[in-house]
C-alpha cells in the first residue's frame, strides 16, 4: 500500500513537474513576446513564432484572455489568432461572464477566421456573445460574427445596425462587408444616413466589398434626398472606379448644392475614364477653393 | 446637526458620475471662437462629409471606475469644447482674486462649492476665533515690532492663523495598514528609477506585475465615498487657512534688515516662528513660518503628520531646499501652502514637491522676481486625488522638472502651473528612459506641461493645467506634455502672449492619446513648434487632440503623425486662425489632415488654416484644400483659405 502510495505520489509529482515546466516556458516565451520593450524587441516575433508552434501552450495562453494590459492583451491576439487550433477554447470562452475575456476571445476569433475558410465552427458562440452588455464586447463579437458568417448572423447583424451604441454600429457595418449577403445592402446604404461618421464610413467600405454587386444601390442612392448619403454613394462608387458610374455622376455634377459637386467631381476624377475626364474639363466651378480643387483634379 | 450637513454635503458630493446626454447642437456654437473659423470649419468638415455630430467619444467606451471625473466626461463627449473651455479655465484662475484662481481647481476634484465656503466660514466664526483668542492671551511675549501697518491687527491675524492649522493629520479615512501601504508601497508605481533601463526582460516584467498588484490592491481603497470626508476636510482647512494668511500678509509690510538669524517670535511645541528681516536659515519641519525679509535658506522635511503647513516670506532672495520626499510646499494627507513675496529665489524639491497635492493640497505662490524651481518626479503644479498648484506671478523663470510636473494631473488630481509674466524656460525630461522606444528609439519620459496621467486600465487620469500669460517662453519636453494626456485625463497648455517655441519629440502640443484629451492653444505671438510625431493636434485611440494658434506668423515643423492627425479611431484637430505661416513635415502620408483607418473604419483628421499667405512643405498648399493620401489616409482633409479676415482683437484674449 505504501509503495503504491508512493508511486502514485511519484508519477503525479513528475507529471506537476511537467505541467509547471511547459507553463514557466509559456510564461518566459510571453513575456518576451509582449514585453514591447525597445531593447528586447529581437526577440518578439522568435518569441510569438515558438508559440505559435506549440499547440501544448493553447491551454495556458488562453488562461491569459483575462489579461487587461493593453499591450500584452494585443499580443495574445496576435498569438492565438494565428493558431487555428485554439479555435474550441477560445469559443468556450467567448461566453465567459468576464467581459475582458469576452472582448478579447472575439477578437481573436475574428484573427482565426482568417486561417480557417471553411465552417461556421465559432458562429454559435458569436452569436450569444453579442447579446453582451457590455459595448465592446458586444461589438467585437458582431464583427467577428460578419466574418464567421453562418445561421442567424445577417439577422444578428441587422439588429446590431440599429444598436443604440456607435461602436456596435460601426462593427456591424464592418461585419456586414465580410458577410456579404446582399439582402443587407439597403442595410448598408441606410447606413449612409447614421449620425456617426464611423458607421458611415465603415458601411461604404463594406459596400466597395460586394463589387458590382452594390452598383444598382449605390445608383439610386445617388438620387437620395439626403445629401450625405448622395455624397457618400458618389464618394463609394470613385473608390469602386465603376465606369458605369460616370452617367449618374454627372446627374449629381449639376446640383445646386457645391458639396454634391464637390463628391461628383472626386468620384469623376477617381474613375478617370475619358467621359469622367470630358466631363470634368468641361465642368466650372466659381469659389476659389472648389475652382482650385477642380483644376488639380482635371490635371490628374 | 452639523454633522448631518456635513455627511449631506459629503453624499453630494461623492455622488457618482452623472449620465451621458446627447450633444445639443448649441453646444457647438460655443467653442469656433470667431465666425471666420466657424466658416473655416463648416467648408472642411463639409467637404470631408462630416458633421460637428460626429465629434463625441463614448466616456463609457471603458468601464467608468471611481475616479473618473464628470469633467472629463463632458469634455470626451464633446471634444470640439476644449479650447475655449481650457481659455474660459485659464481666464478665471488667471485673475487677481487669490480664491478665484484656486476654487476652480478644488470644483474639478469635487472638494468645493458655495456650500464648503460657507461652511468653512461658519468655522472661522465658531472655533478659529475663540481657539486664536486663547492662543494670544497665552503669548504674552510676541513681538511688537513687527513692521505692521497695524500691530494690533497683525498680531490677531497671526494668532488666528495659527489656529487654523490642525494639531493632527487628516488620516482618518485609512487604517494604521492602509496608510503604511498608500504611503510606503502604493509610490513605487509612480516613481521611476534610472537603474530599470540595466534590468532583464524579465526583472522589469516582475516590477510591472508588481505595480499593476500595488494599482489592484489601491483602487478599492481611493474609492471617492471612502476618503471623501478626509478630503474635505484638507480643503475645508487648506482654504481656511489660505485665506488668514491672504489676511495677515495685507498688515504686513516689506522690510529689511542686517541681522541674522533673528528669531522674533517662537513657539517650539506648535513649529511656528517669526524670523526678522535679516538673512535666516530654517530646518526642520515647521508648521508655520513668516519671514520678514532678507535672503533667507529653508531646508525642509516633511510634516511628521501630514496636517497643514504655512510659509510666507515677504522678500529677499531666498534659497528653498527639500531635504526629502514630499516636503517644500507639498500637501500630503494634508496641506502646505508657501507664499514668496519678492525676490530672485531657488526652489529646489525632490519628489512630490513645489506646488504638490497628493491627497491633499499644496500650494506654492511666488509673487515676483526671477525665479528658478528644480524638481524631480509629481512636482511644479502636480496633483493627485488632491490638488497642486505652482503660481508665478511675475519674472522670467526657469522651471525645470524631470516627470510628472509643471501642470500634471494624476488620478483624482487636478495639477496647475500658473506664469503671469516674463519671458520664461520650461523644461521637463532628461532622467528617466522610456523604456519602449515609442518613438522609435529610446528617449526621456516627460508627461509635463499641461498633461494628464492615468493608470491603465484601473484608474482615469486628472486635469494637468500649464496656463502661461504673457512674456516669450520656451517649452521643453519629450515624451507626453505640452497640452498631453494619457488615459481618461485632460491635460493643457494656453499661452496667452509672447512669441513662443515649443520643442517635443512625441506625444506632445495638443495630444491625446487612448482615451484622452490633449490641447495647446497659443493666442497671440509669432511662434515655433517643433516635434517628431504624435503631436500638433493629434488622437490616438478613440483620444482627442488640438493645436489651435489664434494669431500671429508661425512655423510649425514635424517628421510624421502630426499637424492634424488621427490614429486609431481618435481624432487630430489643427488650427492656425490667422497671420502667415509655415508648414514643414517629412511624412506626407500622416500628416496635415489624415487619419487612419483603424478598427475597420476610421479616425479624423481635421487641418484649417483660416488665414494669411502660408507655406506648405507637404500635402497642404495656400489657399487649396487637399484630401490626405490613401490608403493610410482615409478620413482627413485639410483647407486652407481665407474665411474672412481673422483680426486677432476679434479673437477671443
Amino acid at each position: 500500500m505504501i509503495r503504491f502510495l508512493l508511486a502514485l505520489f511519484l508519477l503525479t509529482s513528475s507529471a506537476l513537474a511537467q505541467t509547471d515546466t511547459l507553463r514557466v516556458k509559456v510564461d518566459s516565451l510571453f513575456i518576451r513576446a509582449s514585453s514591447g520593450l525597445l531593447k528586447y524587441r529581437a526577440l518578439e516575433e522568435p518569441s510569438k513564432k515558438a508559440l505559435r508552434e506549440m499547440p501544448t501552450a493553447i491551454p495556458y495562453l488562453v488562461e491569459k484572455l483575462a489579461i487587461q494590459d493593453a499591450r500584452e492583451r494585443r499580443e495574445l491576439i496576435n498569438i492565438l489568432g494565428k493558431m487555428p487550433d485554439a479555435i474550441m477554447p477560445v469559443c468556450s470562452a467567448a461566453l465567459s461572464p468576464n467581459k475582458d475575456i469576452v472582448k478579447t476571445a472575439c477578437e481573436i476569433l475574428s484573427a482565426i477566421r482568417d486561417t480557417i475558410k471553411d465552417g461556421h465552427a465559432a458562429t454559435p458562440y458569436l452569436l450569444k456573445a453579442r447579446m453582451h452588455p457590455e459595448l465592446q464586447a458586444r461589438g467585437y463579437a458582431v464583427f467577428a460574427l460578419g466574418k464567421w458568417g453562418g445561421g442567424g448572423a445577417k439577422e444578428a447583424l441587422q439588429e446590431a445596425l440599429a444598436d443604440s451604441v456607435n461602436f456596435v454600429r460601426v462593427e456591424a457595418a464592418a461585419g456586414l462587408g465580410y458577410l456579404k449577403v446582399t439582402a443587407t445592402l439597403p442595410n448598408l446604404i441606410q447606413a449612409f444616413a447614421d449620425d456617426y461618421y464611423g458607421v458611415r464610413f465603415a458601411a461604404a467600405n463594406s459596400l466597395i466589398k460586394f463589387n458590382n454587386i452594390s452598383l444598382p444601390y449605390l445608383y439610386k442612392a445617388l438620387e437620395s434626398e439626403n445629401p450625405m448619403v448622395r455624397q457618400l454613394a458618389a464618394e463609394t462608387l470613385g473608390k469602386m472606379r465603376a465606369p458605369e458610374a460616370v452617367a449618374p455622376l454627372s446627374r449629381l455634377l449639376k446640383s445646386q448644392l457645391w458639396t454634391d459637386r464637390l463628391a461628383a467631381m472626386e468620384a469623376l476624377a477617381e474613375i478617370d475614364t475619358p467621359t469622367a475626364r470630358q466631363l470634368l474639363s468641361s465642368h466650372s466651378e466659381e469659389e476659389p477653393l472648389l475652382k482650385t480643387r477642380l483644376e488639380e483634379l482635371t490635371k490628374k | 446637526m452639523r454633522k448631518a450637513r456635513l455627511t449631506i454635503l459629503t453624499l453630494l458630493l461623492a455622488f457618482p458620475t452623472s449620465a451621458f446626454s446627447q450633444t445639443p447642437d448649441s453646444i457647438y456654437s460655443k467653442w469656433l471662437l470667431t465666425p471666420e473659423i466657424k466658416k473655416g470649419f463648416d467648408f472642411a468638415l463639409s467637404a470631408a462629409k462630416l458633421t460637428y455630430q460626429d465629434f463625441t467619444l463614448r466616456p463609457d467606451y471603458w468601464e467608468v471606475d471611481s475616479a473618473r471625473m464628470n469633467e472629463i466626461n463632458q469634455l470626451i463627449t464633446y471634444p470640439l469644447t476644449l479650447p475655449t473651455t481650457s481659455i474660459e479655465i485659464a481666464e478665471q484662475v488667471g485673475g487677481q482674486n487669490a480664491f478665484n484662481n484656486f476654487t476652480p481647481f478644488l470644483n474639478n476634484t469635487g472638494l468645493y462649492d458655495m456650500f464648503l465656503l460657507q461652511s468653512s466660514e461658519f468655522m472661522v466664526y465658531q472655533y478659529i476665533r475663540p481657539k486664536a483668542e486663547q492662543l494670544m492671551s497665552r503669548s504674552r511675549s510676541f513681538p511688537s515690532n513687527i513692521p505692521s501697518k497695524d500691530p494690533i491687527l497683525f498680531k490677531r491675524s497671526f494668532f488666528t492663523l495659527l489656529a487654523t492649522l490642525p494639531e493632527e493629520g487628516f488620516v482618518a479615512a485609512y487604517t494604521k495598514k492602509e496608510m503604511d501601504f498608500i504611503q510606503n508601497k502604493f509610490p513605487r508605481t509612480i516613481l521611476e528609477d534610472t537603474v530599470e533601463e540595466k534590468l532583464s526582460v524579465d526583472e522589469l516584467d516582475s516590477i510591472q506585475k508588481l505595480e499593476e498588484k500595488l494599482t489592484r490592491k489601491f483602487v478599492p481603497l481611493v474609492n471617492a465615498s471612502r476618503d471623501h470626508i478626509m478630503n474635505v476636510n484638507i480643503a475645508l482647512s487648506f482654504l481656511r487657512s489660505f485665506r488668514e494668511a491672504s489676511n495677515l500678509m495685507g498688515t504686513l509690510v516689506p522690510s529689511s534688515g542686517k541681522v541674522a538669524n533673528e528669531i522674533l517670535w517662537e513657539d517650539k511645541k506648535r513649529r511656528a516662528i517669526i524670523g526678522g528681516p535679516g538673512p535666516n536659515h530654517y530646518k526642520g519641519d515647521y508648521a508655520l513660518i513668516i519671514d520678514l525679509g532678507g535672503d533667507d535658506t529653508y531646508e525642509l522635511t516633511k510634516r511628521p503628520d501630514f496636517s497643514g503647513q504655512i510659509i510666507i516670506d515677504l522678500g529677499g532672495n531666498d534659497k528653498y531646499f527639500a531635504l526629502e520626499d514630499y516636503a517644500l510646499a507639498c500637501g500630503y494627507f494634508g496641506y502646505s501652502v508657501l507664499i514668496d513675496v519678492a525676490g530672485d529665489d531657488l526652489y529646489q524639491g525632490k519628489n512630490f514637491s513645489l506646488g504638490c497635492g497628493f491627497f491633499g493640497c499644496g500650494l506654492l505662490w511666488d509673487q515676483a522676481g526671477n525665479d528658478t524651481y528644480i524638481g524631480d518626479t509629481f512636482t511644479e503644479g502636480a496633483g493627485g486625488f488632491g490638488i497642486g498648484i505652482l503660481k508665478d506671478d511675475g519674472g522670467n523663470d526657469r522651471y525645470q522638472a524631470a516627470l510628472y510636473g509643471q501642470g500634471f494631473g494624476f488620478v483624482r488630481g487636478v495639477g496647475a502651473l500658473l506664469d503671469a509674466n516674463g519671458n520664461d524656460n520650461y523644461f521637463a525630461g532628461g532622467k528617466y528612459k522610456e523604456l519602449l522606444g515609442l518613438a522609435g528609439e529610446i528617449r526621456y519620459q516627460s508627461m509635463s506641461q499641461g498633461c494628464a496621467y492615468g493608470l491603465r486600465p484601473y484608474l482615469s487620469g486628472g486635469m494637468g493645467f500649464l496656463f502661461d500669460y504673457d512674456g516669450d517662453d520656451q517649452y521643453s519636453v519629450d515624451m507626453f506634455g505640452q497640452g498631453s494626456s494619457y488615459w481618461w485625463g485632460l491635460g493643457a497648455l494656453v499661452d496667452f502672449k509672447g512669441n513662443d517655441r515649443y520643442i517635443a519629440q512625441q506625444y506632445a502640443q495638443g495630444a491625446g492619446v487612448h482615451m484622452s484629451l490633449g490641447v495647446l492653444v497659443d493666442s497671440s505671438g509669432n511662434d515655433f513648434y517643433l516635434s517628431k510625431g504624435v503631436s500638433q493636434g493629434s488622437g490616438h485611440d478613440f483620444g482627442a487632440g488640438m493645436l489651435f494658434d489664434l494669431s500671429g506668423n508661425d512655423n510649425y515643423v514635424a517628421e510624421s503623425g502630426s499637424q492634424a492627425y488621427g490614429s486609431a479611431n481618435g481624432y487630430g484637430i489643427f488650427l492656425d486662425a490667422a497671420g502667415n505661416d509655415g508648414y514643414y513635415v517629412k511624412n506626407r502620408s500622416n500628416t496635415q489632415g489624415a487619419g487612419n483607418p483603424r478598427r475597420e473604419y476610421g479616425s479624423i483628421g481635421l487641418f484649417l488654416d483660416c488665414a494669411g499667405t502660408d507655406h506648405y512643405d507637404g500635402n497642404g498648399r495656400d489657399n487649396r484644400f487637399w484630401r490626405a493620401i490613401a490608403p493610410n489616409n482615409m478620413w482627413g482633409v485639410g483647407v486652407d483659405g481665407n474665411f474672412g479676415a481673422a483680426d486677432s482683437a476679434q479673437v477671443k484674449k
